[in-house]
């Protein structure tokens, strides 16, 4: 049932040309990253490489994929009404979200963690970046089921998931959070970043890094659990407009 | 000069006296009583007939789409006429669960449908839009709902769903490609595909050519004919009449009238309707028309003559023998308000 649903539903994030447009957006950090390997910029090639993954696709490209995929995932439906042949069928609805994020977060994976495997091992692959390259792909795949499982939630609470989420992208996790210390554990930018930093073998995003490995790997855990469960609530409760 | 007597003794109201076992609409008081004085009534029981609707309101912010509506459906095929705008897919979405009623009851097949997913294992929707994903072939979108019901074997059901819409041809073609028609017989075989006893259509024949909606009816009539419970909804008068045995008649989210069809029909002919002609001397012709008992009343209005008649065939037969032996020439006569809003409003009043 999880994977017909599912299986339906990659088929269509993939189907149209906002795929397309996605995968032109995650060429954008490789571009950088092959221009930085054509100039051949002087410095440590490993603190170079955290340097661009960090703001490139941690605070860029991982929350903007998430964004479109996690609400076209469901959200789309909802608007457009298609969603009535979901939901007049005898599933439970937690079951239909679980689908919807199985169906997005990979695509939003493979995307934005593609993306940032070969960004960084473009610019310090063979100079002792491949690492740190690889904590950083291990991060983005746990930032993307957790911006996803947001963005589904949010697409079922609201039809302007793609607006409130754009603001809470660039307002929070782009700048409130980093700025006070008590926000830090209530941002996925930070959960990722030290994540990262825990499974970095050459301590380069340490700095970076503002939360404990348990803090951030509890903090995921309880934003995922209350996400899918604010998501599911929403969605028992969703009212398909009438037509007249 | 005007003359405008008391309308003659009406037929009997359907509301009040169904013809069928249809309408629970008579056993609620038409004004609610103060709680304390007379409780209401008690809500029926569920599990009587597949589709009840016990009180029910729907308001959307401060606009009422649907207002204390009681009915019940049983098997056959049972046709929810209004003009657009009455309610008919705010009570539809309520008995498919997808809206809540703000008040009162709405079950079906025994429990409110409304976060009960379960009851779509014996239900099939067709909604108005033709919200097909226009990137999966017509055989792909029927299988995708079977495999939704959690069917033993969706391709086959899809077969047998496809065959009965008469769509095998098309069945592997992108619905993009589809006509309207197609469109609507793909939706039908998707809520065919686990053979539901209960079948919910909201506005099945729109925008279908006239040779789409005959096929369309006699699929509709050949799966009643099964003992479904069949319940569409439509604004075409023509349409009911011709595919519902009973009817549900809505008018400002209001249950205008139910049962019978051949009764609704003859109250909304029997009404009073209101002509207005244009001759060579309106006065003479008024004058002879208000001496025969052919019309109700007759007004000078604006420099026309408005009539007003309950016997429309006795009318139509009289006016020209009328105007010729009074010496006037008829120029034109003509229906002032035939559109079924009117009809309809003629029948909430009552």
């Amino acid at each position: 049932m999880i994977q017909t649903i599912a299986g339906v539903t990659v088929r269509s994030l993939l189907a149209r040309r906002r795929a397309l447009l996605m995968l032109l957006l995650a060429g954008v950090p490789v571009l950088i990253g092959l221009l930085a390997r054509v100039r051949g910029q002087p410095g440590d090639a490993v603190e170079r490489t955290a340097g661009a993954l960090d703001p490139l696709i941690i605070a860029t490209l991982l929350p903007l994929l998430a964004l479109v995929f996690g609400t076209a995932a469901l959200g789309a439906e909802l608007e457009d009404g298609s969603a009535i042949h979901l939901l007049t069928k005898p599933i439970a609805r937690w079951r239909i979200l679980t689908a919807k994020i199985l169906a997005a977060a990979p695509v939003v994976g493979a995307l934005a963690g593609g993306a940032t495997l070969l960004t960084g091992l473009l610019i310090g692959g063979e100079r002792g970046g491949a690492g740190v390259t690889l904590a950083f792909t291990a991060g983005v795949l746990v930032g993307s089921v957790l911006y996803v499982t947001i963005f589904v939630a949010l697409s079922v609470l609201t039809s302007r998931a793609l607006i409130i989420g754009l603001i809470y992208v660039a307002i929070w996790e782009g700048m409130l959070a980093g700025l006070f210390e008590g926000t830090h554990v209530l941002s996925i930018r930070q959960y990722v970043i030290s994540i990262v930093a825990a499974l970095d073998p050459t301590g380069v995003v340490s700095s970076s890094a503002t939360l404990a490995p348990t803090t951030a790997v509890l903090g995921s855990a309880v934003v995922f659990v209350a996400a899918f469960l604010v998501g599911v609530r929403a969605l028992e409760r969703h009212q398909l407009s009438a037509g007249d | 000069m005007t003359g405008t007597p008391e309308p003659p003794a009406t037929p009997q109201p359907t509301a009040s006296e169904p013809p069928s076992q249809l309408t629970s609409a008579s056993q609620a008081p038409a004004v609610p009583l103060p709680a304390p004085l007379q409780p209401p009534p008690p809500p029926p029981d569920p599990g009587r007939s597949p589709i009840v609707l016990h009180r029910a309101s729907r308001w959307f912010g401060n606009v009422v789409a649907c207002n204390d509506v009681s009915f019940e459906v049983g098997p056959g095929v049972t046709g929810l006429l209004g003009p657009n705008g009455a309610g008919k897919s705010t009570i539809l979405g309520m008995i498919a669960g997808l809206l809540p009623p703000s008040a009162g009851m709405v079950t079906l097949l025994g429990e409110p449908a409304w976060r009960h997913p379960d009851v779509y294992r014996r239900v099939g929707l067709v909604p108005e839009r033709e919200s097909v994903p226009g990137w999966l072939t017509g055989r792909a979108f029927v299988r995708y709902a079977a495999r939704l019901q959690g069917l033993a074997d969706p391709d086959g059901a899809a077969t047998v769903a496809i065959a009965t819409v008469d769509l095998t041809d098309a069945a592997d073609r992108r619905t993009a490609t589809y006509s309207k028609g197609m469109k609507q017989r793909i939706l039908l075989a998707a809520a065919l595909v686990h053979d539901p006893p209960v079948l919910l259509l909201d506005e099945p024949f729109n925008g279908l050519d006239p040779r789409q909606r005959l096929h369309m009816m006699a699929l509709l009539r050949r799966l009643a004919d099964t003992g479904r419970t069949i319940l569409f909804s439509s604004h075409i008068l023509e349409e009911v009449e011709r595919l519902a045995g009973r009817v549900l008649v809505i008018h400002a989210g209001r249950l205008a009238a139910s049962g019978d069809f051949r009764a609704i029909r003859r109250l909304m002919t029997d009404r009073p309707h209101t002509y207005t002609i244009h001759s060579s001397n309106d006065r003479v012709l008024a004058a002879a028309l208000i001496a025969g008992d052919a019309v109700m009343g007759a007004a000078l209005e604006d420099g026309r003559l408005e009539v007003r008649t309950a016997d429309l065939t006795g009318f139509g037969h009289r006016l020209p023998r009328l105007a010729r032996e009074s010496g006037v020439s008829l120029f034109e006569v003509r229906p002032t308000d035939e559109s079924l809003e009117s009809v309809f409003a003629y029948l909430v009043q009552r």
